[in-house]
């Protein structure tokens, strides 16, 4: 049977129990007032609860039952058959329950009777005789039997009833209570029955005994049983939480005077009852805050025409291992420009720092401790907890909250919480002589690094870089970062572990990786202070204690420092926004002059080529690079490479073809915004602008481009797809325009709606519009729609680029008529989605490399 | 009647050394005494805690009373002697050069703290009783805990000689 259906029979179960004495007392004097409203709240949770898990039977009695039950409430005098009605509709529905009990399903048949009798009752008013003292004894027989049961006892069964007098007894409830404390007993009696076995099994791993070993491997079997079994049994459906809010919704709404309706999805999500526990006020308020900051008022809403009912919707599900609960509203989207004054006045950030930040990073200081803007207090949701709780009380079990919000289009909350806190399988891994363990929810991949494979790490200055799969991820070393035996060397083959946090990707590299292990995380000591490296410790099968890396400290290791405000979602690089977003860049030395840069998003490698082996072929110097040829050109102001000595290389692709640009010093990579202060004349530079304090010349890497690979530029299609770019911002053109003309599409570039509408309308048809999400003036979604609704270009296909492709930002660039979001800071993914969207294969890049290989022989 | 009153008055101590002093611990705080078996540090955390050790299937955090008094000479953990003490809720293990006797003191020995002691050691010392052959000093455990990122082993401060009182001044 379904177990929310279950919890629901043994808890109606215990309603009915309890209510048995009230009923007695009901019959025999039917005026007092606790004795009816203890009465309401029965019916009134039978039906909030059965419309929730799909019984309309039950739900409709329970709702004519409500209205009646409400009336006598309200002073309505009880009359005889009032009072007969009501305890008839009892007995129906313990009959109803019994049926649900034996068979899963509500009985045929209906109750039209008794409905019909009610709707009467309550229409005219109460016909009869007023009841002044206690007359005759009642109605159904089934009722006398209950009222000579009552009280009930504490057993937790309901009385029997018509039915299973009728027909024998028919199996009640599948499901009893347990005391909480019981279950945490079972919990940690379990966790230690783990930690036994683990040490049991270190134990017989160096002993010969098979019979050991085979009745060990038994043991484990079981014992992985019986975790699984406390486990479920310790989980909650979250309808448990979420039964409340659409109750709360309305109340919310009667408040503050705005029709509010409240959409749960995903109510059968299990979530480990302490988390749940941990989660309900957070919920709660985040409810309260979209009712009241994030909904407009009634008569703002009709202005803007949305419809007048304001929807919050509560959605949870699973996913990869953690449990997911997005709140959101289609309100007005959180105020940002107030929000900034609000962060100015409170000192949350200078000015400066204000100014380089996007609007999501402005929003993430709602997180903050003491944040409030004066909206933001309001007899609703100021009181309670602050948002800054919300976030302590999430990441306290190890979860993250984000937020999307869309102005005049509402915000979303997303909560990610751990699917349990107590066991969970970890990665055992070694740094020097210390082991430590890192959660594997938060591990995607673990890579060797030996120096000749796929995964090798580059350094610049103090950064290092991984570079994997035509992937460059952020690492750290933890023998660096955790200060260990940073004198003796390490082995020879070291591996990085990958890591996801929210959306930021990053690797840590250890000497070893021992291996895996379900721990038993327990809590740090207070003592140990704010440790945010470290989300626990446990005790291995050796006896032994490690200390769990937390994932969400070590991306915070990654973080500028003007990002670390908020969550653990700060520390991803989401940088849709304005155009000053830090960006990585690589300073590097070419030539005399300033000191050149480049975003180290468009570079994919840097290597060290000896001038040995950089060879002349028709005009063009090229090396040997990855199994093919690759042009290289110099980024000095005289394109002449050295002639002595080795050096650093920057490899750029060109639609999947790599090309190299020689520089003479790698000086750094920073992170700073993107922001060209002169735009330059002189071919091969943007432009320059001040970076820490120092004259920067950014290269304009399409002139390389083009230098090198002439031919991937003048590449002859017989069939060429027109494709629109969109993009405000200088450097993502000059980023993605040249790898999308390079695999061989017409690219018309334009940099912003008006203009690619504009152009549109006076050009050639276009065969894909690929627009940036986020731009000054019309966004990317207005674009889309705007597109989608002109007979002229509803056909075209719309890409979105986004700087980071959260659910909330594919959704919405759906929701708005765009056929995928791709993120912008990848270029092939651009090249892939317009390629997919198009129904043509990308060009493949060794196909190309051997085209211009065979021409160059030719 | 006054029988009762003077049990409860009855301090017991369990006398602990590091360097050349005796100080006393109140029973009721100590859990048990043992060895450091294995002991497992804790990069980046408080330079008071030497790291974190397995006591009975509870992990623990471990200090150096040498380290907690500035005197520096510390032993390695592993192997040394520990005095695991409970303070509120937590366990700590509190490394020591050496365990004595427990002693009982009646509560009306104590002694006002002398006023030439440093303020760092005053901070540490619950009280001061007078012993047949000098005096001890009572540390107060939660003032060791509190201890904020301890001193370096290296941060030695020099502290006083254990004060002889003259015993009944």
């Amino acid at each position: 049977m379904d177990e929310l259906l279950q919890d629901f029979l043994s808890e109606t179960g215990e309603h009915l129990d309890a209510a048995g004495a009230h009923l007695v007392r009901f019959e025999q004097n039917p005026r007092d007032a606790g004795d009816i409203g203890s009465i309401f709240r029965l019916v009134h949770t039978i039906k909030g609860t059965c419309g929730f898990i799909g019984l309309p039977r039950l739900e409709r009695l329970a709702h004519s039952a409500e209205s009646l039950v409400s009336q006598l409430r309200d002073g309505v005098p009880s009359t005889q058959e009032a009072v007969s009605l009501v305890l008839a509709t009892v007995d129906r529905i313990k009959f109803i329950l019994a049926e649900l009990a034996a068979h899963a399903v509500e009985p045929s048949g209906d109750d039209e009777d008794l409905i019909a009798e009610i709707a009467a009752a309550t229409t005219d008013g109460g016909p009869g005789e007023v009841i002044s003292r206690p007359t005759a004894p009642v109605v159904l027989e089934a009722h006398a039997t209950e009222r000579t049961l009552s009280p009930m006892p504490a057993s937790g069964e309901a009385a029997p009833n018509d039915a299973t007098r009728q027909g024998g007894f028919p199996k009640r409830h599948d499901s009893i209570r347990v005391s909480v404390t019981l279950l945490e007993t079972l919990m940690t009696l379990v966790s230690e029955l783990v930690l036994t076995r683990n040490q049991l099994s270190e134990t017989t791993d160096r002993s010969d005994e098979q019979a050991t070993k085979v009745a060990l491997g038994r043991l484990s079997g079981l014992l992985s049983d019986l975790q699984d079994s406390v486990m479920r049994a310790r989980m909650q459906p979250l309808g448990r939480l979420f039964g409340s809010l659409p109750r709360l919704a309305r109340e919310l709404g009667r408040e503050l005077d705005k029709p509010i309706e409240l959409a749960v999805l995903g109510a059968d999500t299990e979530l480990d009852r302490q988390l749940v526990e941990v989660i309900r006020d957070p919920l709660t308020h985040l409810v309260r805050n979209c009712a009241d900051h994030g909904l407009e008022s009634l008569a703002e809403r009709i202005a803007a025409g949305k419809p007048e009912h304001g929807t919050i919707q509560v959605a949870a599900s699973h996913e990869s291992g953690t449990v997911v609960i997005r709140v959101s509203d289609d309100g007005r989207g959180l105020d940002v420009p107030r929000i900034r004054a609000s962060v100015l006045a409170l000192g949350l950030a200078s000015p400066q720092e204000l100014d380089r930040m996007n609007d999501s990073d402005v929003c993430r200081f709602i997180f903050s401790v003491g944040f409030s803007t004066a909206s933001f207090v309001t007899n609703v949701s100021g009181r309670g907890m602050g948002m800054d709780i919300v976030r302590r009380n999430i990441e306290a079990v190890g979860g993250s909250i984000e937020l999307a919000t869309t102005a005049g289009r509402g915000t979303t909350f997303s909560l990610k919480i751990p699917l349990t806190l107590a066991i969970a399988p970890a990665l055992i891994v070694e740094i020097g002589t210390e082991r430590f363990a890192v959660p594997q929810n938060s591990v995607t991949e673990i890579v060797e690094l030996t120096g000749g494979s796929a995964a090798r790490i580059d350094h610049i200055a103090e950064a290092l870089l991984l570079r994997l799969r035509g992937d460059i991820l952020p690492v750290c070393d933890l023998r660096l970062t955790l200060r260990l035996d940073e004198g003796a060397p390490g082995p020879e083959v070291r591996h990085a572990v990958l890591m996801q946090v929210g959306s930021f990707r990053f690797g840590v590299i250890v000497d070893r990786v021992i291996g895996t292990q379900e721990i038993v995380v327990k809590p740090l000591m207070s003592i140990l202070g704010p440790l945010d490296l470290y989300s626990g410790n446990t005790i291995l099968g050796d006896g032994s204690v490690v200390l769990i890396l937390d994932a969400a400290g070590l991306a915070r290791r990654f973080v500028p420092r003007q990002n670390q405000q908020g969550s653990v979602a700060a520390t991803s690089p989401e940088t849709e926004g304005s155009h000053r977003d830090p960006v990585p860049l690589i300073l590097f030395r070419a030539g005399p002059g300033a000191l050149k840069a480049l975003p180290l998003t468009v570079i994919t490698r840097i290597e060290m080529i000896d001038e040995g082996a950089i060879e002349r072929l028709d005009g063009q110097r090229v090396t040997f690079y990855d199994g093919c040829m690759m042009p290289l050109v110099s980024a000095g102001e005289d394109d002449r490479i050295p002639a002595t000595g080795e050096w650093p290389v920057l490899v750029v692709r060109v639609g999947g073809e790599p090309m190299g640009i020689v520089v003479s010093e790698i000086i750094d990579i920073v992170t700073a915004p993107l922001t060209i202060e002169i735009s330059s004349r002189s071919p091969g530079l943007v432009g320059s602008a001040r970076i820490m304090g120092q004259a920067v010349e950014f290269l304009d890497i399409m002139f390389y481009m083009q230098r090198a690979r002439p031919e991937a530029f003048a590449r002859g299609h017989s069939r060429r797809a027109r494709i629109m770019l969109v993009e405000d911002r200088p450097f993502f053109r000059d980023m993605l325009a040249p790898a999308v003309i390079a695999a061989g599409y017409e690219v018309v570039v334009t940099s912003g709606a008006a203009e690619a509408l504009a152009t549109m309308r006076r050009s050639k048809p276009f065969d894909l519009v690929a627009t940036d999400i986020d731009m000054p003036g019309m966004s990317g979604y207005a674009f889309a729609r705007a597109l989608k609704s002109d007979p002229r270009f509803s056909e075209i296909p719309v890409l979105g680029l986004a700087a980071v492709i959260a659910p909330a930002v594919l959704s919405a660039g759906k929701a708005a008529g765009m056929r995928d979001v791709v993120a912008k800071f990848d270029r092939m993914a651009l090249v892939d989605g317009v390629a997919a969207v198009l129904g043509v294969e990308s060009v493949q890049s060794f196909a190309l490399e051997k085209r211009v290989l065979s021409g160059e022989a030719a | 009647m006054t029988s009762p009153t003077r049990v409860e008055a009855t301090l017991q101590l369990l006398t602990v050394m590091a360097g050349a002093e005796t100080f006393g611990l109140p029973v009721a705080q100590v859990q048990t005494i043992f060895h450091i078996g294995a002991i497992t540090p804790v990069p980046l955390g408080p330079s008071s805690i030497l790291g974190l050790v397995n006591l009975r299937g509870s992990i623990i955090p471990a200090l150096s009373l040498r380290r907690c008094l500035g005197l520096g000479g510390e032993h390695t953990p592993v192997g040394a002697l520990a005095v695991a003490l409970e303070l509120d809720t937590e366990a700590f293990a509190l490394l020591v050069d050496d365990v004595g006797d427990v002693i009982s003191l009646p509560a009306e020995q104590a002694l006002p703290l002398p006023p030439h002691v440093s303020d760092a050691r005053a901070a540490l010392t619950q009280a001061v009783y007078r012993l047949p052959n000098g005096v001890l000093p009572v540390l107060d455990v939660s003032a060791l805990v509190a201890l904020p990122a301890l001193v370096a082993p290296s941060a030695t401060a020099e502290l006083p000689a254990p004060v002889a009182f003259p015993s009944a001044a």
